[in-house]
């Protein structure tokens, strides 16, 4: 199975990044598993 | 906030969640910082060999955009939806969350059911509602819509002191959280003889919601399954009385993409799970909706739970 991590990578390859900021709990949570701001 | 790359995986968060994230950070390098967040992870990006990154431009305020940029070398690329359109898609601990969250709530409808009575406020039943919820579940994903009579024309009505009288419409929209997986679940309920109009209007609403899940597959455009309802609605003359969208995703939040509406460019795919929810209004009447949770799957939608 295609981690999430592997998911989130993939989209960044598409769109030529190297890194990616979250800034909203709820999308920390989905790839952390922690609930955190 | 968090910072992604392929090397490592860093978050930057605030003293107050230290305690909280002790030992759950094996795979993440946790940066506790008492200042300014947005700062920090400027210096953080500026350390590592990063060109280009991404951030959540629908979900960023200027202020702290300015904030970051102060101090982040590379250069900022706005993303719309990037990771919302990864989390469209549910794998099946997910699903099994949202099915279970989705249990609880129809459990706590038939709960709320036995302990209506004539005379009760919507507040008072809002409250037997929540409070079945919140013995069996970690919370609600919203607060719940509860409401009678001339009210269920409100899409989205508070309840209020209004008391249950005899012979009308009850609507009850809500939803039980689990593990942070929200559902989202309608009924429209009789309560005592209600005249027959309003029985062909549930009737139909219900039929129009049961067409709809029939057509949902895997490629097929979220606009589609709206046109279909409103098409369905207009043939009966009532396509000005649906005000709200068809449908959205359910996951960690109750409203999340895919959005099903008549703009919506979203196209289904396995592992979605949608509502869909058609309503039809009389101002000042009363209201009907029926809105369930649909898993689209190779074989077509599943309605969860």
């Amino acid at each position: 199975m295609v981690s999430r991590w592997e998911k989130l990578e993939k989209k960044l390859k598409e769109k030529n990044l190297d890194a990616f900021i979250l800034t909203r709990s709820v999308d920390i949570f989905y790839f952390s598993g922690l609930w955190i701001e | 906030m968090a910072l992604l790359t392929s090397e490592k995986k860093f978050i930057v968060t605030s003293p107050m969640y230290e305690e909280q994230i002790k030992g759950e950070e094996d795979e993440w390098e946790v940066i506790v910082c008492e200042d300014s967040l947005e700062e920090k992870l400027g210096e953080l990006g500026s350390s590592l060999d990063i060109r280009r990154c991404g951030f959540q431009a629908n979900h960023l305020s200027f202020a702290r955009y300015k904030k970051i940029k102060e101090k982040f070398k590379p250069q900022l690329i706005p993303c719309n939806a990037t990771v919302e359109k990864i989390r469209s898609i549910k794998d099946e601990e997910e699903i099994n969350l949202i099915r279970k969250a989705g249990e609880i709530t129809l459990q706590a409808f038939e709960y709320l059911k036995k302990a209506l009575h004539t005379g009760i406020t919507e507040k008072e039943a809002t409250r037997e509602l929540v409070s079945y919820i919140l013995k069996e579940a970690d919370g609600v994903s919203f607060d719940p819509i509860v409401l009678f009579g001339e009210r269920t024309s409100l899409p989205h009505g508070h309840p209020t002191e209004r008391k249950l009288k005899e012979n009308e419409l009850i609507l009850v929209d809500a939803g039980a959280k689990v593990k942070g997986y929200c559902a989202d679940i309608t009924r429209t309920f009789a309560w005592g003889k209600i005249p027959k109009k309003w029985k062909k209007i549930y009737n139909l609403a219900y039929n129009i919601e049961k067409r709809a899940i029939k057509h949902i597959k895997p490629k097929i455009k979220a606009s589609t399954i709206d046109k279909i309802i409103r098409e369905k609605l207009a043939e009966a003359g009532y396509e000005k009385k649906f005000l709200h969208g068809t449908g959205h995703g359910v996951g960690l939040e109750v409203h999340e993409e895919p959005f099903l509406n008549r703009n919506s460019n979203a196209i289904l795919e396995e592992g979605m799970v949608v509502t869909i929810e058609p309503g039809i209004y009389f101002a000042g009447e009363g209201g009907v909706r029926v809105e369930n949770m649909v898993l689209v799957t190779n074989k077509g939608g599943k309605i969860l739970p």
